[in-house]
């Protein structure tokens, strides 16, 4: 079979010289290379540029934030002035009635940032409004003074003295008339 | 690249760089796109030096090399189907003459070179690597992920075809 070894022997020579590159492919693979890899550590110098301030300045707060939300409520205790008092009790009236405002709330509550964040008391509403207050030390003694004192007293007491409640006489004002000039001169 | 690390690389790109063409070639059936291919397969050696561990270092190239071609055909395939009106790059088949090769009166191997082109991937790329002294059918399957005997048998079908193809091609031409 002479004709099918001239076809292999053909075959063969064909993949010998099959997919030859261009020449100079070794030059142009080291070239581009060269230029791939700058250009991926230049985009690596950038990622470093940019990425490490980002990661140590998270890092820092990280690390500073307990200790600054420590100090703030601290300095809170220590002066609780009504200006800055960290705790404001809410009135009575202006008590939110609903579970969701008292939500929104401490929603606020959290959003406000730790050196000013108010502690919300919620108290609960009275029925009496306004508000019973205790009595004062004049209501007291007057309490104790109808008590204890005798009935002839507080008879006294209650008992509005005459000469208080008679109206003011006021005598008339008489003014004598002033001599005539005509009686000076004689 | 001056260290000793960058050397040897250069001289593993000197050493390999056609058979990795060729490779790429069997696959993607155009000379840029296989130099494109390449150029990933050195990018990704370069950065992992991966060919330093590699018992057989061109078995272990002709993996990586294939795999990024068969990547870059699939991309390559998605983008031409996807845009009607993109711009066709002008292919010549290996055998075919393209501008710089017409002045060369002579290429012998032009009409085999065509028809191992015809051919499908499955053959076409046995084929191929067969070429090379240094690869046998178990290390060409062991690259291609098949059996040692479906690489054998590849090898004699796409000799077949390709005799097939010859013989009635010579038949038209003298006929």
């Amino acid at each position: 079979m002479p004709d099918r070894d001239n076809l292999d022997e053909m075959i063969d020579a064909a993949l010998e010289s099959y997919a030859n590159p261009r020449p100079g492919l070794e030059r142009r693979m080291l070239a581009r290379i060269s230029g791939g890899a700058a250009t991926s550590s230049r985009w690596r110098r950038l990622f470093v540029a940019i990425a490490a301030p980002l990661i140590g300045s998270l890092l820092l707060m990280a690390y500073l934030a307990p200790r600054i939300s420590h100090v703030a409520t601290t300095q809170v205790a220590v002066a609780p002035t009504p200006s800055s008092t960290s705790h404001v009790e809410s009135t009575p009236g202006r008590l939110p009635a609903s579970r969701s405002a008292s939500r929104v709330h401490e929603r606020h509550a959290r959003r406000l940032p730790d050196r000013v964040r108010y502690n919300i008391v919620q108290r609960p509403k009275l029925d009496i409004f306004p508000s019973p207050k205790p009595l004062s030390y004049a209501e007291k003694a007057v309490i104790r003074f109808a008590r204890e004192a005798p009935e002839g007293d507080r008879k006294a007491l209650v008992t509005p003295d005459p000469e208080l409640t008679e109206p003011i006489r006021i005598t008339a004002i008489h003014i004598p008339p002033l001599p005539s000039s005509e009686e000076d001169t004689n | 690249m001056a260290t000793d690390a960058d050397a040897e690389f250069s001289a593993l790109v000197e050493r390999q760089s056609r058979f990795a063409f060729r490779v790429a070639y069997a696959v993607l059936l155009n000379s840029s796109d296989a130099e494109d291919a390449v150029q990933e397969t050195f990018l990704k050696l370069y950065r992992n030096r991966g060919w330093k561990q590699a018992k057989n270092e061109r078995a272990y190239l002709a993996r990586v090399v294939w795999r990024i071609a068969l990547d870059l055909k699939r991309h390559l395939s998605r983008l031409s189907s996807g845009s009607s009106d993109s711009i066709q790059v002008e292919t010549y088949p290996s055998g075919w003459p393209n501008p710089e090769e017409e002045l060369e009166s002579s290429n012998k191997h032009a009409d085999v070179h065509a028809l191992i082109d015809s051919l499908s991937e499955d053959f076409r790329v046995p084929l191929v690597l067969s070429t090379f002294d240094e690869l046998n059918s178990r290390e060409i399957g062991e690259i291609l992920g098949i059996p040692e005997g479906t690489v054998r048998t590849r090898l004699q079908r796409a000799r077949e075809l390709l005799r097939q193809k010859l013989i009635s091609l010579r038949e038209t031409r003298y006929a």
